[in-house]
């Protein structure tokens, strides 16, 4: 019989002191200063749209995809992600280690694709860019993965999952990569008639 | 350092629909898609099916570069692994495509996707790695019963069964007793008719003996039909199979129905064909009002079972189809002696007339007023009741109902014996004023109390 658990003791670890960051490191390339470009805004709106980019504030499941020059796609659940004032960027946190493959594709060739998820709702969207970056993660980062995964874990106990899923599937011990992209296509994938519409203005 | 190399086998907890997958394909501009997949499906070792729903860019994609990445958890510790994959083929009907469409129809109640869901085919992938990406914490120490020691217990239990009754007893207790069942039953397919009927069952407050199922209906006559398991987790309006009266039901049918027993609302339900030979002889069903209640181990496990209780099955009708020579059995005559009365033997004998009437149509039996039984066993029921009536007989061996010309078995692979168990089994359901009582080997004795008033409607 399948049972999801009894409920370890203890409350969930928040996970800020211990969310180390590659800093320096030569293999992540340029460290980039994340400024803010001068914009047009009137003539580069977002191509997501304020209802669409509220789904990516809650708690969601995040997931970046990728592939390499053999055509060989490669996924990661991400641990966090966040959007630009102007909702024209996303930064998506990918756990070090286990995203390595990812990363690589990425600086091979940065295209991505994101794909967020509400576990209660099933409302979906996907998006896409190719001039994905992979920069360290900073304070404000590691506070924005534990951040997640607190919320995370309250969003799908209310589906039954133990904290124990969340905090081993966030688990971000080996180290965080910021991976920031422009956004260029916006997709539906909440299931249903509309799966796959393309919903971004251009 | 690298992850030690996994086989779908000792994953399989992570392909149930609990967390749902995800999936990284690309196109052949080298364009990443990644998407959420509510069904990833064992198929065995080597193998998984996806469920294709939606013409989507994931479809897309591999039918141009069938390579696709997984990401599955379990979702009792949220250990993760990573599957390596190639898309292979696709397919609309078979044993794989209904038992992911029963499957599917359960994730999506579940997630309040009923209706939206919708299987065209099942994407069959070929596994080319399983690694572990997370490891698990916390394992859990794996409580419950062992499957296998279950399996192995209760196949000997059922191989030692001597007759149908025999077997159909054991193959209930055993899943009971070794596998904690709390709802199960048993149905035997009437070839002819198309249709399933109830023989036994376990847990429920009537047998049910007698009820039938149409092939292709709901989880068990869907599990005959494509000779498939199918197992379903979550409660599902699709595929609940305890529905009595169907709408537009023939007139003639009205008041010929037995209810099946059943949850209203079966948290989890799993169906087993009882295959042989390539044909199904029948059905193994069992329910829990809890969700999650069977997992793959249940599964390959009553699968086993109910093989092994088809091919006794098979031989035990091989063997009583062929005439042979019993000598006489003191010892079965002393049974005949010796067997307890039962409970209409022991009442005190009524002078009021039990009014049985007999529809020549459907072979259906009314005993005062109330429908009994109609086809095969109802032909029985009527042969006995007009002997016993003629000549006060009350013994009766099951070879010369073989021989009757009055009862038409349909094939020669059709059971007898098995319209008698349910037979027994009804009587007592209805507590009818008339009972079979078995004395021996291929002998039984028929109870009545109360002087017969018999009538015949011809067709």
């Amino acid at each position: 019989m399948l049972d999801l658990g009894e409920a370890p003791p203890g409350a969930v670890r928040g996970s800020l002191a211990r969310c180390s960051r590659e800093s320096g490191d030569a293999t992540l390339g340029a460290v980039a200063p994340y400024t803010s470009q001068p914009m047009n805004d009137d003539l580069h709106a977002s191509p997501l749209g304020a209802d669409q980019a509220a789904l990516l504030t809650r708690p969601v499941s995040v997931i970046a995809a990728s592939c390499d020059a053999q055509l060989h796609p490669h996924l990661m659940r991400a641990l966090g992600c966040r959007l630009s004032q102007d909702r024209r960027q996303v930064t998506v946190l990918l756990p070090l280690q286990r995203a390595a493959q990812v990363l690589d594709d990425l600086r091979a060739n940065g295209r991505i694709a994101v794909v967020f998820s509400e576990p209660t709702t099933n409302l979906s969207l996907q998006l896409k860019g190719d001039d994905a970056q992979v920069l360290p993660a900073d304070d404000a980062d590691c506070a924005l993965a534990a951040t997640h995964l607190e919320r995370f874990t309250v969003e799908i106990g209310e589906l039954g999952f133990q904290p124990l899923v969340a905090q081993t599937v966030l688990d971000a011990e080996d180290g965080i990569a910021a991976v920031r992209f422009t956004v260029s296509e916006v997709y539906e994938q909440t299931p249903g008639t509309r799966a796959g519409a393309r919903l971004d203005r251009s | 350092m690298p992850a030690a190399p996994l086989r779908l086998d000792s994953i399989r907890a992570c392909l149930e629909g609990a967390v749902p997958g995800v999936m990284a394909t690309c196109a052949l501009d080298g364009t990443p898609n990644v998407t959420i997949i509510s069904q990833v499906e064992y198929v065995d070792a080597d193998h998984v099916a996806l469920s294709f729903q939606f013409f989507s860019k994931t479809r897309h994609n591999v039918l141009a570069n069938p390579m696709a990445e997984l990401l599955v958890v379990h979702p009792q510790h949220g250990a993760m692994y990573r599957l390596r994959t190639r898309y292979l083929r696709t397919e609309s009907e078979g044993a794989l495509f209904e038992r992911m469409k029963a499957k599917l129809a359960g994730i999506a109640s579940h997630e309040g996707m009923a209706g939206v869901f919708r299987l065209r085919g099942a994407d069959v992938y070929a596994v080319d790695r399983v690694e572990q990406v997370v490891a698990p914490r916390n394992e859990p120490a794996i409580g419950g019963a062992n499957r296998l020691s279950a399996l192995r217990r209760a196949a000997q239990a059922v191989a030692a069964a001597g007759d149908l009754e025999g077997l159909i007893e054991a193959l209930l207790d055993a899943l009971v007793r070794e596998f904690g069942a709390e709802h199960a039953l048993l149905m035997l397919l009437d070839a002819g008719a198309q249709r399933l009927y109830t023989v036994a069952s376990r847990g429920y407050e009537r047998s049910g003996a007698g009820a039938e199922v149409a092939l292709g209906d709901g989880v068990i006559g869907t599990a005959a039909r494509a000779a498939t398991s199918i197992r379903i987790n979550h409660a599902t309006l699709e595929y609940r199979y305890a529905r009595t009266m169907r709408e537009g039901v023939a007139a003639d049918l009205i008041g010929r129905e037995i209810p099946l027993p059943g949850l209203v609302d079966p948290g989890s339900q799993l169906a087993v064909p009882l295959a042989c030979g390539g044909r199904v002889l029948g059905v193994l069903y069992a329910e829990s009002a809890l969700e999650f209640r069977f997992d793959w181990d249940d599964e390959d496990a009553l699968t086993a079972l109910a093989t092994q209780a088809a091919a006794q099955l098979n031989a035990l009708a091989g063997v009583a189809a062929q005439p042979i020579d019993e000598p006489a059995d003191p010892a079965a005559m002393a049974d005949a002696s010796a067997a307890e009365t039962c409970a209409v033997c022991a009442e005190p004998a009524a002078a009021e007339p039990l009014r049985v009437r007999h529809f020549a149509a459907d072979d259906s039996v009314f005993v005062d007023d109330d429908y009994l039984i109609k086809g095969v066993a109802g032909a029985v029921l009527w042969k006995l009741l007009r002997d016993h009536a003629e000549s006060g007989r009350t013994e009766f061996s099951n070879r010369e109902l073989r021989l009757s010309p009055e009862i038409r078995l349909p094939e020669v692979g059709d059971n007898l014996e098995a319209r008698l168990v349910l037979l027994t089994r009804r009587l007592v359901d209805r507590d009818a004023p008339l009972r079979l009582q078995k004395t021996g080997r291929g002998r039984f004795r028929l109870c009545v109390a109360r002087p017969l008033a018999l009538s015949h409607v011809p067709r």
